[in-house]
């Protein structure tokens, strides 16, 4: 088994940077998912990794071996694309088979070796269909198999599960991390859907313009995102972000929200003073957010029912910062449960959320400040 | 700013309708010169194919007569037999298939391997020297018959197979179509083979030749019937009858039994079968072939 780790390893095609500098270490046997928006840079890295790209600058290691300049076939990975890359003139078989064959491995064993990738995988029924025959979910199975019949040190897995259903998603989603515990293997998971990121990796890594942004265990980076791109990025809906006025009143802070204000915890007003700035911007998650008593002052503008719970989306008042649109104010969502009594389309409403859910960031720098 | 808005009343633009019957009328009409169009292409194309067998199946004499007759006389296949008693042109008939087979299976190397490069490997030129492939198909053959005669007696070639074969193993048609269909395989699949441990000959044989297997097909009928119907080059580095092809056997034939001309029908009906053979057998495999590619699909 074996680590991976970028050393100040970049990418750019031609003018465009595609990876920046990027300084990573990935333990051997973690599950670590990369993560961003489409052109942040997550698949170059891995293709980095399998060595179908190669870096403009800095130095890619697996198990502690410089392997920069090494071809893809000698770096004992395996990937599964999100196309699947099934070969369609093949059987399932031949598929599974077909990285042996190149290692020159004696037919029975060959054989042997994809009966027991197949039977891990419940593909046992279907070894002599061809790709074409195969449901999406089956087909990814395949090639979770062709990788798994190497046995290789490292797998790399592009957004597998993005041409999956969602039924489908949420099953595989589990066997992948059931394959991580039997195997103990270190995979690499590339996706742009957060809630895989939260729910698959040991560690996620979030990338934004091929800069690492942040990387820990999914509920830090959740609980304590390290800038703006990352509050906003990870969460679902994603953390609401305004901007407030920094107020200061009797040496403490005041916060000013369109017509409302509150006071921060002292802990809190030392570090945004420090800071010097005069505007700070406030993350509270959706569901930190409580209607009924709170010193922001907003109105009810469209109400989500989603069965299990609601989302409220909510203009806040005094914050037209564009005059003549429908919605001209800043809007934050509410994450309530459908046991709540839901408030009407248009009610005016008041909202507040505890101090330990703030998330307080320099609205310049995007950086956090922390208490 | 003024916003300016359909009241609710307005009229609105009524598309224009077409009664069930006028539609279903229109369709039989369409369809109905679309069948005379092509009956009267059927009768074009296959007109000379009937006229030939009909007088080959002609005794000598009637054939000779003018204005002959349209219709085939008794059913006689023995002419068929005399055709080959009366000509070589069982030995042409071997010389046209052992040299048609050598220049397809040529042609389809060489095409492969060079389009191969042109899709798949990067290096400077890449594009121009492609264009510059593809150029050559402009020319025309007759430009370059002296310079490739020359050639040919200067390695001492006249009258053999190589002399036949060898300036024919390259086309830059055939290199343009599997290049075109080497293209259309995802780069998904490139990238997986690399990681499961193939190189570029590893890749080319075992996925990229059987997926291109239509545009193959497609190259190999075309190129096995242009070299089966050549008659120029043939005629022009060969006097021994030993290096004839079939086509310049029947001219043999035509010019020596000006008095037998079912005979020399029927060496054309001969000469033929394999080429209707071959269209029957790869019809589906050279249609889907040349539009592979065409529509995503």
């Amino acid at each position: 088994m074996a680590g991976v780790s970028f050393n100040g390893t970049s990418k750019h095609f031609d003018d465009v940077v595609a990876l920046d500098q990027l300084d990573l270490e990935i333990p051997d046997g973690e599950f670590l998912v990369l993560v961003g928006p489409s052109g942040c840079g997550k698949s170059t890295a891995l293709r980095i990794i399998a060595g179908l790209e190669e870096a403009t600058e800095g130095t890619l290691h697996i198990g502690g071996v410089d392997v920069t300049d090494v071809e893809p076939q000698h770096r004992d990975l395996a990937m599964v694309f999100q196309s699947y890359a099934l070969y369609p003139h093949k059987t399932v078989r031949q598929n599974i088979e077909f990285p042996l064959k190149s290692r020159k491995v004696p037919p029975a064993d060959r054989r042997a070796e994809a009966e027991t990738a197949a039977t891990m995988l419940g593909l046992g029924e279907l070894m002599d269909r061809r790709p074409g025959q195969l449901s999406g979910g089956q087909r990814q199975r395949v090639a979770l198999a062709r990788a798994l019949v190497r046995r290789p040190e490292v797998f790399l897995m592009d957004e597998p599960l993005s041409n999956l259903d969602a039924k489908t998603r949420v099953q595989t989603r589990a066997e992948l991390s059931e394959l991580h515990a039997t195997l103990g293997a270190t995979f690499i998971y590339v996706t742009h859907d957060q809630v895989e990121a939260m729910t698959m990796g040991t560690r996620i890594a979030v990338l934004d313009q091929g800069r690492l942004q942040q990387v820990g265990a999914p509920d830090d980076v959740y609980d304590r995102p390290a800038n703006l791109f990352v509050a906003g990025f990870i969460g679902s809906p994603p953390m609401n972000i305004v901007e407030a006025a920094v107020e200061r009143i009797d040496g403490g802070i005041r916060l000013a929200i369109g017509t409302g204000a509150f006071d921060l915890p002292e802990s809190w007003g030392a570090a945004v003073s420090a800071t010097g700035i005069e505007r700070v911007a406030i993350g509270i998650r959706p569901e930190h957010l409580r209607i009924g008593d709170g010193p922001i002052d907003g109105v009810v503008r469209t109400v989500e029912s989603l069965g299990h719970e609601r989302h409220i989306v909510c203009e806040l008042a005094g914050t037209d910062h564009r005059p003549g649109d429908l919605v001209p104010g800043d809007l934050v969502i509410v994450r309530q449960s459908a046991d709540d009594p839901a408030p009407r389309m248009g009610e005016a409403i008041h909202l507040g959320a505890e101090a330990r859910h703030l998330h307080l960031f320099d609205p310049d720098s995007g950086e956090r400040i922390d208490p | 700013m003024a916003v300016e808005t359909i009241p609710a009343s307005a009229p609105r633009a009524v598309p224009p309708t077409v009664s069930p019957e006028r539609r279903r009328r229109r369709r039989r009409v369409r369809s109905f010169l679309n069948y005379v169009a092509l009956t009267i292409a059927a009768v074009v194309v296959l007109t000379p194919i009937y006229v030939t067998i009909a007088f080959s199946l002609q005794t000598g004499p009637q054939a000779l007569q003018f204005p002959g007759s349209m219709w085939p006389g008794e059913l006689d296949l023995s002419v068929f037999r005399r055709v080959f008693e009366v000509s070589g042109i069982g030995r042409y008939l071997f010389n046209s298939a052992l040299v048609a087979a050598l220049i397809t299976v040529g042609q389809v190397l060489t095409s492969i391997t060079a389009a191969y490069v042109f899709a798949e490997l990067e290096f400077k030129g890449r594009n121009l020297l492609f264009v510059a492939f593809l150029a050559t198909l402009m020319v025309p053959a007759e430009v370059t018959i002296v310079a490739n005669y020359d050639t040919i007696v200067s390695f001492g070639w006249l009258d053999s197979y190589q002399g036949l074969v060898v300036p024919f193993l390259a086309t830059a048609f055939g290199t343009f179509l599997i290049r075109q269909a080497f293209m259309g395989i995802p780069r998904d699949l490139r990238d997986a083979a690399k990681l499961d441990g193939y190189g570029h000959m590893g890749f080319l044989w075992s996925v990229a030749v059987p997926l291109a297997r239509p545009a193959i097909a497609a190259l190999s009928v075309f190129s096995f019937l242009l070299a089966w119907n050549q008659y120029l080059w043939p005629l022009l580095i060969t006097n021994d009858d030993d290096f004839r092809t079939v086509q310049i056997g029947l001219r043999t034939l035509a010019s020596s039994n000006i008095t037998e001309f079912n005979l020399v029908f029927a060496g054309t009906v001969v000469a033929s079968i394999p080429i209707f053979v071959l269209l029957i057998v790869f019809q589906k495999q050279l249609v889907r072939g040349l539009t592979s590619g065409a529509v995503k699909g």
